[in-house]
């Protein structure tokens, strides 16, 4: 892209979600099924933005798929995130030249319970902390397990192990950063994970939907009100997901662990439902959402560029064809002056019309992307 | 020599067991590797004085709460006028990894039950519960894990592939016939300080191409090849990095069309004062005026 008045597309997507809540897992699934689901598709394809991302998304894969294989779910082959890492990716309309860069960090869940406390990483977390409040989707991956397996007798400690606080933290810098730029679109996902055991529609025989988005509404209520202060024009959904789709949660039971709130955790036990294949449910709503919104971030920033220069262009013309009296248009023409202000007007009318097509063609794709229908999981929070 | 040992508990999330680096200097690295999977980093660069070495990816036989594999990450740090010992040790520490992985696409192997042992689960429990206390057991334990490292053998290797590993930047498979050899004589030569340069067991290469930006200098890449790659990938050359390109030539130096100045502003505008002159001074003689 040597152009440099070419418009360029550039967005983040965060998750936030402290540890063991399974970022690594969703990222993943979402790349993976999203590229098979777009694929499908003819409006937009969803491609790695280098040959490393390229590579993580493959080893991310393949972990995810190595713990299902043989039909027996063995977490030991997914081991959890240490160091914080980047996926570029870009999301390509076809049959436009308009790629839209979007990257998603990664990072140890742990920084975000914590708030970075350490010398050794609180310089690393500002900087995670910074892809958070400037991104213009935030997931925030929630385990249902825990949500649904707490009783009543843990319920005073639910808040501390969702990290619900150290959320509300970030959820108000972004708000705040997305305020400031009330012109781009805002969204907040909040994806309960794991949902396999408590929704009917993935094969399980018990129907907790209500009582799952009960009590997401219910655990995140100062962080959904804390949006509606802070970024009222922000949308704020519910999706929850099945992280695998054929895994179903066999006990749960909360044993004692130092340095846990409360010192106890939360240990499930799950088991392959057969026969065994992946089915994840939700994720397809996830991609499609995130598609719809980055095309549509980009659709604005191009409305935005093309009305300032249309502005600009508009402004060139009149000064290339302005009149300034006989002998000052004679020394104009003759100096060339004119002929300058002619070429920089017609530039600038190119690149409005540039600008202007790509809103055209953005707005297309959206449309197209609209089509798609959403899933009965997805439903409006704000 | 330093060294720093990072862990989790089955509550708590990945930090240093003991103590904690200065830097986290192996996140330049993150492009090329995933610390949750077998890697190494060895950095010796030109005018620092010292080393830097990381070893991550060691499975325990520990897992988390949600029944995930847990693993350890070492920091290795010495001077280049350490004692002979510590470089021995860094090399121990290595070969052992590299020898672990041929034993098992996990890791688990020697390291394992090595670090295991020196860390069992109670004690990285209360550890990482209390972060600024246990200031004595936290020492007690870099001296065990420094005696348990010193205890290893360094496990014979196969000469390296002769001629190809005298190259100054290359990469290769783990597997492939001395690589592993050639990786360690890097290793130990960057250790010694005999040479600069940096040796990596990288777990997100596959290819030549995908290690183009990883360092200008010379440079060892072993592919690990348990997720992404081909662990038995041949020994190949890299390219040395192309050069920057320089700064943009002067205005008027490359040879431009001799006709290109008489087309500047400048010179029009001249040419056209010139020409109003004339064109006055027609006038005033066909008009009589005196001047």
């Amino acid at each position: 892209m040597t152009d440099t008045n070419r418009l360029v597309f550039e967005y983040k997507i965060g998750l936030l979600a402290p540890s063991q809540v399974g970022k690594s897992t969703l990222i993943a699934s979402l790349l993976s099924e999203g590229q098979r689901m777009l694929n499908r598709e003819t409006t937009v394809q969803l491609t790695a933005a280098d040959r490393l991302t390229g590579n993580r998304i493959a080893n991310a894969d393949n972990s995810v798929t190595g713990a299902l294989k043989a039909r027996v779910f063995r977490p030991m082959l997914m081991p959890g995130t240490s160091d914080p890492s980047w996926f570029r990716l870009l999301l390509e309309p076809r049959g436009h030249d308009l790629p839209i860069r979007f990257d998603i960090l990664d990072y140890p869940g742990g920084w975000l319970e914590n708030g970075g406390e350490g010398p050794e990483h609180e310089q690393k977390w500002n900087e995670c902390e910074a892809f958070l409040a400037d991104s213009s989707v935030l997931i925030v991956p929630i385990d249902s397990v825990l949500l649904m397996e707490a009783r009543a007798e843990n319920a005073a400690l639910l808040t501390a192990h969702l990290a619900v606080f150290q959320i509300k933290q970030v959820v108000l810098r972004w708000a705040k950063n997305r305020r400031e730029r009330a012109g781009e679109p805002a969204m907040v996902v909040f994806c309960p994970v794991k949902c396999e055991t408590y929704l009917s529609d993935s094969g399980s025989l018990q129907d907790q939907a209500t009582d799952l988005k009960h009590q997401v509404v219910d655990q995140f209520s100062e962080v959904l009100e804390t949006l509606r202060e802070a970024a009222p024009h922000a949308s704020v959904r519910y999706l929850p997901i099945d992280t695998y789709g054929c895994v179903e949660l066999v006990s749960a039971r909360w044993v004692q662990r130092p340095g846990a709130p409360g010192d106890i955790k939360l240990e499930p036990k799950y088991r392959v439902r057969p026969p065994g294949t992946i089915a994840r449910k939700g994720l397809e709503d996830l991609i499609s959402l995130l598609c719809r919104q980055l095309v549509d971030s980009a659709r604005m920033q191009s409305e935005q560029t093309a009305a300032q220069r249309e502005a600009t262009a508009r402004y060139s013309r009149e000064y290339a064809d302005l009149r300034e009296g006989f002998f000052r248009d004679l020394w104009l023409k003759v100096s060339g002056e004119r002929g300058r202000r002619e070429r920089i007007a017609e530039a600038d009318q190119e690149h409005y019309l540039e600008a202007h097509e790509t809103t055209r063609s953005l707005f297309d794709v959206l449309a197209a992307l609209g089509e798609r229908r959403s899933s009965p999981r997805l439903h409006h929070l704000s | 020599m330093q060294v720093h040992l990072r862990t989790r508990s089955r509550a708590i999330d990945y930090a240093f067991v003991n103590s904690a680096p200065d830097s986290r200097w192996w996140d330049t690295y993150a492009d090329w590797t995933a610390t949750e999977r077998p890697c190494l980093h060895a950095v010796a660069e030109d005018g620092e004085g010292h080393w830097r070495v990381l070893l991550s990816g060691i499975p325990s036989v520990r897992t988390d709460s949600g029944g995930r594999l847990i693993y350890y990450t070492l920091v290795l740090e010495g001077a280049h006028d350490t004692a002979e010992q510590d470089a021995a040790i860094v090399l121990s520490l290595a070969s052992c990894l590299l020898a672990d992985l041929d034993e098992d696409e996990q890791g688990r192997g020697v390291l394992s039950d090595l670090l295991d042992g020196v860390c069992p689960a109670p004690e990285v429990d209360r550890l990482l519960a209390a972060p600024s206390e246990f200031a004595m057991e936290r020492k007690d334990l870099t001296t065990r894990l420094l005696a348990s490292v010193a205890s290893l053998e360094p496990l014979p290797r196969d000469a390296p592939a002769a001629g190809r590993a005298t190259f100054d930047r290359w990469i290769a498979g783990r597997s492939a016939p001395g690589a592993s050899a050639a990786f360690l004589t890097r290793l130990s030569a960057l250790l010694s300080g005999k040479e600069h340069g940096q040796a990596h067991l990288l777990n997100l290469v596959s290819e030549a191409e995908d290690v183009a930006e990883l360092f200008p200098g010379r440079l060892a890449v072993l592919v690990e090849g348990g997720m992404v790659g081909d662990p038995a990938m041949p020994l190949e050359r890299l390219p040395e990095p192309k050069a920057p390109s320089g700064p943009p030539a002067p205005p008027g130096s490359s040879g431009a069309h001799p006709k290109v100045r008489w087309r500047t502003p400048m010179a029009r505008t001249s040419l056209a004062a010139l020409i109003l002159l004339l064109l006055l001074a027609g006038v005033f003689w066909i008009f009589g005026v005196p001047f």
